[in-house]
């Protein structure tokens, strides 16, 4: 015999009694965790000493602001095109056979000395000194290997890609866009090239150009 | 949409001779043969758009959309080169000028973005044309939301929303210089009559149309970023060196949110479709709920409740505790407790008194183990056949009428048969709303295809507004049109002679039952015209197949088994069994309520429909459960009330039922409720029925338990565990098994797979269900050999009878209840699309509550006028078993005295107020269609109960496609392929 109610008396339960069943729960834990737990407050300890925390916290605390800030401070400054580049430099730098450059740069080097010597210590050779120096096996050689350098550059583009495996990046084509370069009927290449052919020269000149700053520039630096 | 089929053709496949089939589209094929054609618009479940022109390929030299392109003999397909190549990346170029690429920083990037794969697939690194805004505002609502800035215009939600899901809001408006998809012609999502089925966010290729759960909770950074969102998206644009990249870093993040966001496949629990996703959560918490093409029974198709309506699991109301009633309050106890008190009072009960004083009510919202187990526990551990299911109060009657005449009480077939069928009659059901997704394939198959409609019923529900034909015959007459049309078909030598001869009996003696049917006679009766009874013949003789679709308004009448069978007998008279596209559907109401009854939670039988008096079954069952069983039938839940009424019934176990709402004539039942010695209910809510209580149960809903449903097609699906269960309540199998152990029952079992396994063992109707073969989104329908071998269409070879026949089985009619003429009004009753019953789960859905807060008491305009009724009117009607307050609203459904309550309140508008408890003679199924009341105006004024935010208010606008006509025809496109022939053409 019941009669129909809503009342519900909810279940009393003694605060210290829950607190005793958490901290003990909480033991439990530390206690299984000892180890891991001193390694921690290691690196914890160590990123306090360093403010790395509070830095941290800070961050945290203002993240969407100070995100904000500096989203905003490289979008309207030049860094974005910094960053552009920089990893644009990353993509060019994975193209260069670094190993085949090796004898290369040791050449390279070493021409830099000389020049360097020649800078500082023997200037005015004037004509004769130049018209020696042509009769010189070593300037001969050093000819030689700048004419293949530069036969090098000669070659055409979609040949050295294919020398090289070098894949075209691939764009959408708009409509108003004209004058695409036909590509081969191979479905092998063309299910995956397009572009044009001033891009590809582009970007075959801008892999050249950095391919020779890519030499100096830690040859002058080696120099320093 | 077309389909593979088995008619070839010889072609030139980039030059190599193959056969392809005949009626495949181009894209299909291809994809068959692992040939990559980026495809955007293109979405398996509705076929070609034409929009995007992504997929273009050549054949016989001509640029063609290969989504659209038919094969013929002789083709020659190319879809490699330079010009394909060209054309592709141009319509790739405009998809993107409508895109923004953020993927990192996009909660749509789960793997799954079309446009993420395919710009990485095609290995697209910059686009010439640059993203630009389109200078739309971004449209949301509670459930979805759309931006316009990152709509690729494919029109997939339009095809979506006016194909399959025929609705007709979405439209996109080619008008526009940057056209845009808009609701109803141009107005918000919420004042549309946008039903938020959510097809539109599934069908979507990118995050343009979104679940607004998705939102800033998917991605590690989307939910950090606020204002610095836009500059850091521009920043990103600044220093990107080409997309590949890019696609590596959100890739990357895609893989970590793997490990955060789970994916699981649950089946739906909001009606006898059984539609099944996948719930995507974050820890507790729902982003969204994915439907998939594999989905037997929905393919991507949902309704309101299914897409968006499950806050209800993480609602604070939940039960997490156990209550003991102390006097007139309960107490808050341990499991312990509660375990100890029901474990006393069943034993000393039993002992004292026997079995047959407990009873035991399964729900058909559990699963089929929980069932099975309910109904093991009655009879092999308490030792009594009182065990019933909700299913008497809606479907026993068109189970009858099917064992009566076809011997299985079961769909004939699946969905896909009542979408295939050339017409589909639906009596007494309000489909559109109780069934949403089921609905969608009726009016999709009308829309696209020329099925024709024929809808009996008593309100102008939304199918009844599509039908073909309409008909609204006087309450409770469906039997006489049945057998007045039946006799008028057999009459003009319509009937399928071949057929009756072949594979049914008794067709004499039923027809000379039906010679009181005359045209005159049944115009009567009814109140149908001639013609429209003879359209309707003529309709069926004229179509190859009829499917007859029914539901409560037919089954819950004092003669709804009859009805049921007059049904059958009209089916089995015109020949419509034993093939595709026809036969029998009564639609199930909830998820379960076919597997509650097929895993034997009836007074009379076993799982799989076997009779406890049958001496042979009840050893099966006595040697696999090693007890002794009860062998007479017992008492079904109707029945118990009146055995508690009488004294003769003490103890009551009911779980996951409604029962002190659901049931009719609930005065009644719930004074019987006051009466019982000792009552458990079980469920996730403090319910009307807890009220009553002397022990209440915290249960789990389907999304915290593995276990299976049977859905309306008598097909078997699996759940999985979303979540662990809410910490305090347990799933129902686990809490049967508790209860059965402290009464002596020794079960051990560890998953519901094993509870499976033992039913399947025991019911030569399941013999080859298993979980390994439900696995995922496989599925089987019963009958199931132990092979594995299922049955869609539910008789081939003939009818399950001694001698393979069906039986025509003769019916007469009961006339309905009569109230006397005070009761004046007609009180039709049911469900609403976005609520379900009481309403404990989806009035825990803000956004369905913000659209549709209260119940109504829709009222016609000729009543309105003659008693000077408003919206917002409060009103009360009284009938003799109780009354009901409720504001009115003034609509064209319903017509002269017929009113419509929706079930959809616990409070003074609950419907079962005013229910008799008659019920249909021979299942003793309420009769709650036949209810009338006097109607009292108690105030003019107020405010509607349906907020202007409700679709019903909305302006459909109806139109096949997305209109990919107006977008060719716009100044601004050419054919991608017509540019790369005039490029090519300069050169």
């Amino acid at each position: 015999m019941a009669k129909q109610t809503k009342v519900i008396h909810k279940m009393k339960i003694d605060p210290e009694v829950q607190r005793q069943r958490e901290l003990k729960e909480l033991e439990n834990l530390l206690v299984e965790n000892r180890e891991l737990l001193e390694k921690l407050f290691d690196i914890l300890n160590k990123l306090e000493d360093h403010e790395v925390l509070n830095m941290v916290k800070g961050g945290l605390a203002e993240s969407d602001d100070i995100l904000y800030r500096i989203l905003t401070a490289v979008e309207s400054s030049s860094a974005s095109k910094s960053i552009k580049n920089a990893l644009l430099m990353t993509q060019m730098l994975g193209r260069i056979n670094m190993s085949e450059l090796e004898p290369v740069i040791l050449k390279l080097n070493n021409s830099v000395e000389i020049a360097s010597e020649y800078e500082y210590r023997n200037r005015g050779k004037g004509w004769f000194g130049l018209i020696k120096t042509i009769r010189d096996p070593q300037f001969i050689e050093g000819i030689n290997v700048l004419t293949q350098f530069v036969k090098g550059f000669g070659e055409n583009a979609d040949d050295l890609k294919k020398k090289f495996k070098v894949e075209d990046s691939i764009s959408t084509m708009s409509d108003k866009a004209e004058g695409y370069e036909l590509a081969k009927d191979d479905p092998k290449v063309d299910n995956k090239k397009s572009g044009s052919f001033k891009k590809t020269a582009a970007i075959a000149a801008g892999t050249g150009v950095l391919s020779v700053a890519a030499i100096a520039v830690p040859a002058l630096f080696s120099k320093k | 949409m077309a389909q593979i089929g088995t008619e070839t053709v010889e072609i030139t496949l980039n030059g190599t001779d193959v056969t392809a089939p005949k009626q495949a589209s181009l894209l299909k094929y291809l994809e068959s043969k692992d040939i990559d054609i980026p495809s955007l618009c293109y979405h398996p479940s509705l076929g070609a758009i034409e929009t995007c022109d992504t997929c273009i390929v050549k054949v016989n030299g001509e640029f063609v959309r290969s989504c659209s392109t038919e094969l013929k003999n002789g083709d020659v397909v190319e879809t490699y080169g330079s010009e394909v190549h060209e054309a592709q990346l141009i319509a790739m170029d405009r998809v993107m000028g409508n895109h923004e690429l953020y993927c990192t920083v996009c909660d749509f990037n789960n793997g799954n973005c079309e446009i993420h794969n395919t710009v990485k697939e095609m290995r697209i690194d910059h686009q010439e044309s640059p993203h630009s805004p389109k200078g739309h505002e971004i449209q949301r609502n509670a459930f979805y939301r759309y931006d316009p800035d990152q709509c690729i215009l494919c029109g997939r939600c339009v095809e979506a929303c006016q194909d399959l899901q025929v609705n007709e809001t979405l439209l996109i408006d080619w008008t526009l210089e940057r056209p845009k998809v808009i609701w109803d012609h141009g107005t918000t999502i919420d004042e549309s009559s946008c039903v938020n089925c959510g097809h539109c966010s599934t069908v979507c290729p990118c995050n343009a149309m979104m679940e607004v759960g998705m939102e800033g909770e998917a991605g590690y950074l989307t939910g950090l970023l606020k204002d610095s969102f836009r500059p850091a998206v521009n920043v990103t644009k600044e220093v990107e060196t080409g997309y590949n990249s890019l696609m590596v870093v959100s890739d990357v993040e895609a893989e970590m949110r793997e490990d955060r966001i789970e994916k699981t496949k649950t089946v739906c629990t909001y009606c006898g479709v059984g539609c099944s996703f996948d719930v995507w959560t974050k820890g507790r918490e729902i982003l969204k709920v994915e439907p998939r093409e594999e989905a037997p029974a929905n393919g991507i198709s949902t309704c309101v409740k299914g897409k968006f309506g499950w806050d209800f699991v993480n609602s604070e109301e939940r039960l997490t505790k156990p209550l003991i009633r102390k006097g007139d309050s309960f107490v808050e106890s341990t499991w312990e407790e509660a375990l100890d008190l029901i474990e006393s009072k069943f034993k000393d009960k039993i002992k004292e008194k026997g079995p047959d004083k407990l009873a035991f009510i399964s729900s058909s919202k559990c699963t089929n183990e929980e069932s099975y187990l309910m109904q093991k526990l009655a009879r092999s551990v308490v030792g009594t056949n009182n065990i019933d299911n909700c299913s008497r109060y809606c479907q026993s009657p068109a189970t009858m009428g099917l064992w009566r005449t076809v011997g299985h009480g079961g769909d004939s077939g699946s969905i896909t048969d009542i979408a295939q069928s050339e017409l589909v009659i639906s009596i007494g059901s309000n489909t559109a709303e109780s069934h949403p997704v089921l609905a969608t394939r009726v009016k999709r198959a009308q829309k696209l295809h020329g099925q024709k409609v024929i809808v009996s019923d008593l309100r102008r529900n939304e199918l009844a507004a599509r039908a073909d034909l309409f008909v609204q015959p006087n309450p409770s007459t469906d039997l006489i049109w049945l057998s007045g049309v039946t006799k008028y078909i057999i009459d003009q030598g319509w009937h399928d002679e071949r057929f009756i001869t072949e594979h049914v009996n008794d067709f004499d003696e039923y027809y000379k039952t039906l010679e009181k049917y005359t045209l005159d006679y049944t115009s009567e009766m009814t109140g149908m015209s001639k013609e429209e009874l003879i359209e309707i013949a003529e309709s069926i003789h004229k179509a190859k197949t009829t499917c007859i679709l029914w539901a409560m308004g037919v089954t819950q009448k004092q003669g709804g088994s009859d009805t049921s069978t007059a049904i059958s007998n009209l089916l089995l008279a015109t020949g419509n069994y034993m093939k595709p596209g026809a036969g029998a559907y009564p639609l199930r109401g909830h998820n379960n309520v076919q597997g509650a009854s097929d895993f034997g939670s009836m007074p009379d039988r076993f799982p799989g429909y076997e009779f406890v008096t049958d001496d042979e079954v009840r050893a099966r069952y006595e040697k696999g459960w090693g007890t002794e069983l009860p062998r007479e039938p017992g008492l079904n839940n109707h029945e118990m009330v009146d055995y508690i009424h009488d004294g003769n019934l003490d103890m009551l176990y009911l779980k996951g039922e409604e029962m002190g709402i659901v049931d009719s004539n609930i005065n009644y039942v719930q004074a019987a409720f006051e009466k019982l010695e000792f009552f458990v209910v079980q469920d996730i809510f403090f319910s009307k029925t807890c009220e009553f209580a002397d022990v209440v149960l915290p249960a789990s809903p389907s999304f915290e338990k593995d276990g299976t449903f049977v859905n309306t097609e008598r097909r078997f699906q699996r759940l999985y565990q979303v979540f662990e269960p809410l910490e305090g309540s347990k799933p129902d199998w686990q809490i049967i098994m508790e209860i059965a152990n402290r009464l002596g029952a020794g079960w051990d079992y560890e998953h519901p797979a094993e509870i499976m396994n033992e039913a399947a063992s025991l019911a030569p109707l399941f013999a080859g269900v298993s979980y390994d073969r439900l696995e995922g989104y496989d599925s089987l329908q019963w009958p199931v050999n132990a092979d594995g071998t299922d049955t869609p269409l539910l008789f081939t070879e003939g009818f399950p009878f001694p001698d393979g026949k069906a039986r025509f089985y003769p019916v007469e009619w009961t006339e309905p209840v009569e109230f006397g003429e005070e009761y004046d009004i007609h009180v039709n009753n049911g469900r609403l699309l976005e609520h379900f019953h009481e309403g404990n789960m989806t009035y825990k859905s803000e956004g369905i509550t913000m659209k549709t807060p209260e119940v109504f008491l829709e009222v016609s305009h000729e009543l309105a006028e003659e008693r000077g009724i408003e919206d917002g009117s409060f009103v009360r009607l009284t009938s003799p078993y109780g009354s009901v307050k409720v504001k009115a609203l003034v609509t064209d459904r319903v017509y002269g005295k017929q009113v419509y309550l929706p079930m959809n309140d616990s409070g003074d508008g609950a419907i079962n107020k005013l229910t008799s408890s008659y019920a249909d003679k021979d299942t003793d199924t309420p009769a709650y269609k036949e209810a009338s009341a006097k109607l009292e105006v108690l105030g003019e004024k107020g405010t509607s109960p349906m907020p202007k935010i409700n679709h019903r208010y909305g302006n459909p606008q109806p139109q096949i496609g997305v209109g990919v006509e107006q977008k060719w025809a716009r100044a601004d496109y050419i054919f991608p392929g017509d540019l790369v022939k005039e490029r090519r053409s300069k050169k």
